[in-house]
This record gives C-alpha cells, structure tokens and sequence, in this order.
C-alpha cells in the first residue's frame, strides 16, 4: 500500500474502486482509513448497541464497495456513507427498550473521581433514551460536525425540521445531564 | 426564542449578528444564564470528546477486508488518520490505566517478549561462551577426520594464532616452511599484497603441544578449505550479526542499511576486523514476494593447500547480488499475526574477487509500525573460490536487523 495514495481526494479514491484490483484495494484501504471511524461512531451511538453497531458498520463499506464498482456517481463520500449507514440501522431498526430510565441517572452520586470519561459513558447512555430521529440528528450534527443542508440530504427531511431535532436532542440530553454538568462547569 | 435556544444557535454557529448581541447583552447581566451557557459549551465539548473515543473493532476491519477479499491494512495505516480512541479520556487511576494500556497494546508487548525470547535463546544457543565444551569437541573431531596440512615432507607443520602478525584483507596466510633458515627467509622474500608466509618451525616450539604429524590437534572446526565434500561445518562459531528487513506491510521500496559484527564460522586463527555492512534496496511485487539487490561487505575465512602449503586467510569482501525474499503474512490468524511475518530470503551475487556469494536466511518479521519493520532469524552464508580447484567457506548464525519503507 503506497502512501501516495493518501494524496489523492475523495472523489478520486472513488473512482478508482472500480478500476484494477490493486488499485481498488488501495483506494479503499484510504477511505476506510478516512471514515471508518466516523461511520462507527454513527453506528454506536445511533443503535446503542455495541454488536448491532459492528454489523451494520460492516455492511455499510461492503455495499458501499459494491456501489462503487457499479459505477455509482457520489460526490460525498463521507455522506454517502453514512446515508448507507442509515438505511442499514433503519432497515435493521430494533425497538430495544433500554434498560434503565431517566430517574437512574438522578440517583447517582457525584463521587470526587468521577470524571469526564464516566460523563461520555453517560451521554452514550442519555443518547440512547432519546427518539431515535433525535438521537440521529444529534449524532450527525454535534459527533460527524455534518451541515444542516448534509444532513438533510442524508435523512431526507427539511433543514429546519433537522435544525429542532436538534435543539431537541440537546435540551433532553441536558436535562439528562444537568447534575454532571454543573459540576464540570464550575 | 428563548435564551437557551438563543445560545444553542450560537455555538451551533446559526445565530446571525443582531440576535448575537441581545444575547451577550444578557449574558453580561444574567448570572443564570452564563450557566446555561457554560452547560451547553461542556455538552458540546463532551458530545466531541465521545466522537474521539469510538474506533472501530478490528474485527470488523478484518470481517470487512476479508469479505472483499483484500489484504487487511496495517494499525499503523489506520491510525495514521483515524483518532486516537483514548486521546480525550481524562486521568484514570493507576491501575486503570496500567490494565488499559496492557489491553490495548497486548499484541505489541506479545510480540517484543517473543522477539525477545527467540533472540536470547538463539543467541545463547549459538554463543561459544555458552556452549559446553565446544572447543574439545571441535578438536576431537578435526583429529579425526580432517588431514588439515599435505606438504612436500610432511615435517613441520603447524599452525600459527593469527594475533602474532599483521595482515591486511586478503594477505593473511599461514605457510608450512620445510626448515627454520628457509622459513627466515622466506618471511622477508615472499611476502606479498595477497599472501604472507609464515615460519611454521618457530610455531612449533611456541605450540608445545603441536605434534609433527600430519594432524593438527590445536586446531579449530573447519567447514570448508577442501575441494572434495569432505566438509565439517561448525553452527556454534559466527553468532550474532545484524542483517536486513525487508518485510513491510506498506510501501513498495524498502532501504535497508546493515552491520554485522562477527566474521566468518571458518576456524583459522586470524582474528578478523568484525566489521561487516550491506546495503539492501528491495520492491515489492506482491504481498508474498520481494526482489532487489544487496551490496555490502564481509568476511569469509579461507583455507586451502597452494603448492603444498596451506593456506589461511580472512579477506573482506565486498560483494554486490540479487536478494529474492518470500514472505508468509499470518495477519489473518490474530493480531500478533499482523506483527509477526515468516519468511525466507535468498541472496546470491559476486565478490570484488569474482567468486560467488550466497546467502540463504529464514526468520520473522517484526512490524510495529508499517514503515518500520525489525526481524529475527538464522542465516547461511556461503563463498565459493577457486584455488587449485573449487571449494566453499560458510557462515551462519543468529541475524537481526531492521529497515525502513518508503
């Protein structure tokens, strides 16, 4: 795999997915590189399940390979991704109830060591009490730093009706979080 | 719009300018609300700081490569862009973060103890120091098989240490001399860039324990010096040398630059200069084989008999060949798989003498990281000359090395 594959744009590393075997490798291997990470926080925290993650995170890059050797036009990858992501997590929508409410996040006490990384546990864990369109809009804007027009395209909704979800999200998220946020705040 | 909403939009970056300055007109005289704000800064900070915890399993990676049937890049390459997954996790206690670190790098510190393992058992193995009796064994066997002096009268014979004289290259002989007077002379007559005699008679009476006979008992384990097949090869003589890597999970031309420290396994007793290097640039033309060239320089001691005096030299050689390396990847056994890489590679190339020189090694390949790779293994070596008929000097031995690609 030559590092001169790095220098090549998204656009560029797609077009070749379709071209000779070695080259579709190693322009895959980039993009991987590229997203993958982004495509798994999407998929973690917008199912909340750990295993349910792995999978659709792994037929997200499976058909997104197969759609580049179609020949299939994109001109953003990231978001093309996460549009294959999508349709995945709603295709394989599993109605988990989680198994802890509002009230056990109240009822924790605010140890001395209990620091920022037991607050990210709890957002993950506040994520997954929202709806999920909420939690989606959330994830996409606040975790990928995606616009408002690249989410819309990606969920298909109006730009305002994203722009309140996500609002939304974040209010019961604060809510949620409001103990643990005083004190870091202070 | 609330204020709340007022301060979402701002750091969502959607607030336009008149709204911006009602709210920090209001932040300045409402204590309230800078907590709101400061609220909002901290889940914003924390939402980004989740984002920079998530990676994907390597699991997955594997499934997902697999599946389309491609080679699974290295960590390395991955991580050259992704994230740092503990990169914003705050301090943890000790403990937690001794246990982490041995979980998330126990493929890493699996194969340095390993490497480590293989490199202290070979070397000990092959290390004189550590071997029982080397030296009585090697002898018992040279008296018996090895007639290591024919000379014109079979008189004095004998060998001399190499210490006891300068040499230069390839001018270092040992020369079996018919009488003491004759030696003298010779040893001011017939010296020359490529040979020096020596006065074997005086080296007899400084060897109490050399015989006259047609056998040397002091001497060493010899592996070549004779035209017929008739070879003792000794393992536990050359130990420790460096040699190339040439094993990399990225990049397609690798330059590796090489020192070994100990001469060749050959007994002749002259001592070497222990310095040996190469230089070695390979490609790689597919993920199971690499093809390229070494040049370098190196020792192989030589023994043979030149009208009816034998002869010892340790030269260095320069030398110049084609390398042809396979590799195994085992990186889809395990993570270790992905560190650890058999393989076996063959050298073969000419002398500044014009002789041949080939080099057949096996071992594994360390790759911590994808331009870097350092390996483990065993060597052969072996120098085929032409004196009064073809013969062969071997070396092997412990090697390591490392190499970087680019």
């Amino acid at each position: 795999m030559s590092n001169k594959i790095s220098k090549y744009d998204d656009t560029q590393l797609y077009e070749m997915l379709s071209g000779k075997r070695n080259e579709a490798e190693a322009a895959f291997a980039e993009l991987y590189a590229r997203y993958s990470q982004r495509v798994y926080a999407y998929c973690l925290r917008v199912t909340g399940q750990s295993e349910d993650a792995k999978d659709i995170f792994q037929e997200t890059f499976i058909k997104f390979f197969d759609t580049a050797k179609d020949h299939a036009k994109v001109d953003n990858i990231p978001g093309f991704l996460l549009k294959i992501a999508r349709n995945i997590c709603i295709n394989n929508k599993r109605e988990k109830k989680p198994n802890f409410s509002i009230e056990d996040f109240h009822t924790w006490t605010n140890d001395s060591d209990y620091e920022r990384n037991e607050l990210l546990q709890l957002l993950a864990s506040a994520l997954e009490l929202l709806e999920t369109e909420y939690r989606e809009a959330f994830v996409l804007r606040l975790y990928q730093g995606l616009s408002y027009a690249e989410i819309a395209k990606i969920t298909g909704d109006s730009i305002p009706a994203i722009k309140n979800r996500v609002w939304r999200a974040k209010e019961k998220i604060k809510d949620i979080l409001t103990p643990y946020l005083e004190d870091l705040s202070k | 719009m609330s204020y709340s909403r007022l301060i979402h939009e701002y750091l969502d970056s959607q607030l336009d300018a008149v709204n911006e300055d009602v709210l920090f007109a209001e932040l300045a005289k409402n204590s309230d609300l800078r907590v709101e704000f400061n609220q909002q800064v901290q889940l914003q900070n924390v939402a980004m700081s989740d984002m920079r915890t998530i990676s994907p399993p390597t699991e997955s990676t594997n499934t997902i490569f697999n599946s389309l049937g491609f080679s699974i890049p290295s960590g390395d390459y991955l991580r050259r862009i992704a994230p740092n997954p503990d990169a914003s996790i705050a301090v943890r206690p000790v403990g937690t973060a001794v246990s982490r670190f041995f979980k998330k790098h126990i493929a890493t510190v699996a194969a340095v103890i390993i490497t480590a393992s293989l490199t202290t058992a070979v070397f000990m193995l092959t290390d004189n120091r550590f071997a029982s009796q080397p030296e009585n064994k090697n002898i018992a066997q040279v008296q018996n098989d090895i007639p290591v002096i024919s000379s014109k009268d079979n008189t004095n014979q004998a060998i001399q240490k190499g210490n006891n004289f300068a040499y230069s290259g390839i001018s270092n002989a040992i020369k079996n001399i018919p009488n003491s007077q004759e030696s003298n002379n010779s040893n001011s007559s017939n010296q020359s860039l490529d040979e020096k005699p020596v006065n074997l008679a005086s080296m007899f009476t400084e060897a109490s324990q050399v015989s006259t006979t047609d056998k040397i008992s002091s001497l060493k384990m010899i592996n070549n010096n004779n035209p017929v097949n008739n070879e003792i090869i000794d393992p536990f003589v050359n130990t420790l040398k460096l040699q190339p890597s040439n094993n990399f999970s990225d990049g397609k031309i690798a330059i590796i630059l090489t020192y070994a420290n100990k001469s060749s396994n050959v007994a002749v007793d002259i001592n070497g200069q222990n310095l040996d290097y190469n230089l070695t640039a390979v490609y790689k033309l597919n993920d199971n084989l690499y093809i390229g060239m070494t040049a370098g320089s190196e020792q192989f001691a030589m023994r043979f008999i030149k009208e009816g005096y034998e002869y010892q030299k340790l030269p260095n050689l320069s030398y110049l060949g084609l390398t042809v390396k396979g590799v195994l990847p085992l990186k889809d056994f395990n993570e270790i798989g992905n560190l650890l890489t058999p393989y076996i590679q063959l050298t073969g190339g000419s002398t500044n003498l014009g002789w041949f020189m080939g080099k057949l090694q096996t071992g594994l390949t360390l790759t911590p990281y994808s331009k870097w790779a350092v390996n483990v293994g065993w060597e052969y070596s072996t120098f085929l000359y032409n004196v009064n008929g073809f013969k062969s000097t071997g070396k092997n031995g412990f090697v390591i090395g490392a190499g970087l690609s680019f």
